[in-house]
């Protein structure tokens, strides 16, 4: 029974681990699947491979995983808050993880395989923007949902083209900032 | 479609393997796991049958075992850019950036 | 400069992270070297305690992602070891001395272990380290 358990939680842990569009959570299903399988191991009495499997699947593996993700590029887009709510409460965040605007972008990153990862930060757009760690910056204001960006490759100009080209219905509308003073 | 024919490939590929070597598996003769099962007390002193397997009966797999490991570090080590070189590239970086910025030549150090 | 690598010092990682692995990390070296020094008795062995052994590199590098452990000698270390590895059971097994002489066979097993335990750690760590050091050097890398 225990058995039977372990090896469909597997099953369905590396299905997780396949379908999974964030590569972060795919290498985290991953671990979960070895720690499976040396309990698997260790119920087939073999706790020697139990122990490799376990340190070795779970440990060294992950984070050689951890350490190649890391190599490629990860695009950060911050969402900054103007106005009077509490920009960093739970209500507010799942608020706009739920945005349409936000499941565009995070669609389109996802399309060209590249790893994103969105923060909510408490300081002003202008200071957002002129940050290097933040790609991309979202605020939040009356109208709706905007993006900004200094950045000038060729993602964010595709990002901003494809924006551009939906108009209305992307919810959500594209400005290229521009430093004060540069003018 | 294309799911339901990798999954249909799969399937068929384990149940031909497994149709296979069920049918055509191999007697292997029982003299010897028998006779290490039996004696591996009094042969080698262990208490735990894998490490007398390891240790004593199977000496040259560990040993080409510990081989493969080095051998594998070897080759990692002779592809993968080592510190010195990596070091020694970023030190040229700096040069470089200082050359094209346009600092005076004269005031580095002469080689 | 929005790529990986960041500036900011090891000190910045999480306090919950350097708690529980400077918490965990003798318990960590304790087991490794339990693991192996018991292999001839118990579950375990060269190449488990060997990974355990590897994974204290991994923790050391999750909470200080600086490149300033010396693999060179490690790996010359390594290497050392292999020959040992391959001496040892030449000199004592293939020769008929421990044959000749049982009292010795618990001591062969636990040297062997040890060996093997050291070669396989230092190993693994070189390797671990060496892929997640990979363009990183002078600079610090955080998972």
């Amino acid at each position: 029974m225990v058995e039977i358990g372990t090896i469909l939680m597997m099953g369905v842990f590396a299905a997780l681990a396949i379908h999974s569009k964030v590569l972060r959570l795919s290498i985290v299903y991953l671990a979960v699947f070895s720690l499976l399988g040396a309990f698997l191991y260790l119920l087939y009495a073999a706790p020697e491979l139990a122990i490799a499997e376990a340190v070795i699947g779970s440990g060294l593996v992950t984070l050689l995983y951890l350490a190649a993700l890391k190599r490629s590029r990860v695009y950060t887009v911050a969402v900054v808050g103007t106005g009077d709510r509490d920009r960093l409460a739970d209500a507010y965040i799942s608020h706009v993880e739920r945005a349409k605007a936000l499941r565009e972008i995070r669609d389109f990153f996802v399309l060209r395989e590249f790893e994103l990862q969105v923060v909510f930060v408490p300081v002003s757009l202008d200071q957002a923007v002129l940050d290097p760690a933040y790609d991309l910056v979202v605020v939040e204001d009356d109208e709706g949902f905007s993006a900004y960006t200094e950045d000038e490759s060729y993602v964010m100009l595709e990002l901003e083209m494809m924006l551009r080209m939906r108009g209305e219905a992307s919810m959500l509308r594209f400005g290229r900032y521009v430093a004060e003073g540069s003018e | 479609m294309r799911y339901i024919a990798s999954a249909v490939f799969v399937i068929g590929v384990f149940v031909i393997v497994t149709a296979v070597t069920t049918q055509h598996a191999a007697k292997l003769d029982p003299y010897m796991y028998d006779y290490m099962i039996e004696n591996f007390e009094d042969d080698t002193h262990a208490k735990n049958a894998v490490a007398a397997i390891l240790l004593d009966y199977r000496m040259y797999d560990t040993m080409f075992e510990a081989l493969i490991l080095l051998t594998a570090i070897i080759g990692m080590k002779q592809f993968l850019p080592g510190a010195a070189d990596l070091r020694a590239r970023d030190e040229l970086e700096s040069v470089d950036q200082t050359e094209a910025t346009g600092e005076q030549s004269s005031e580095r150090p002469s080689e | 400069m929005s790529g990986p690598v960041s500036d900011t010092m090891p000190t910045d990682e999480s306090i919950v992270l350097q708690m529980v692995v400077g918490l965990l990390y003798p318990f960590m070296l304790l087991f490794g070297f339990y693991v192996i020094l018991n292999g001839h008795y118990t579950p375990g062995g060269g190449f488990q305690g060997g990974s355990v052994l590897a994974s204290l590199f991994v923790a050391r590098y999750v909470v200080y992602p600086v490149d300033d452990t010396d693999t060179e000698t490690l790996h010359s270390i390594q290497r050392v070891f292999l020959a040992l590895i391959v001496i040892a059971p030449s000199a004592v097994l293939f020769t008929g001395v421990i044959a000749r002489n049982p009292e010795f066979r618990s001591l062969y097993l636990t040297t062997m272990d040890v060996l093997i335990g050291v070669q396989v750690g230092f190993g693994l760590g070189v390797a671990v380290l060496r892929f997640a050091f990979f363009q990183g050097v002078g600079k610090t890398w955080h998972l």
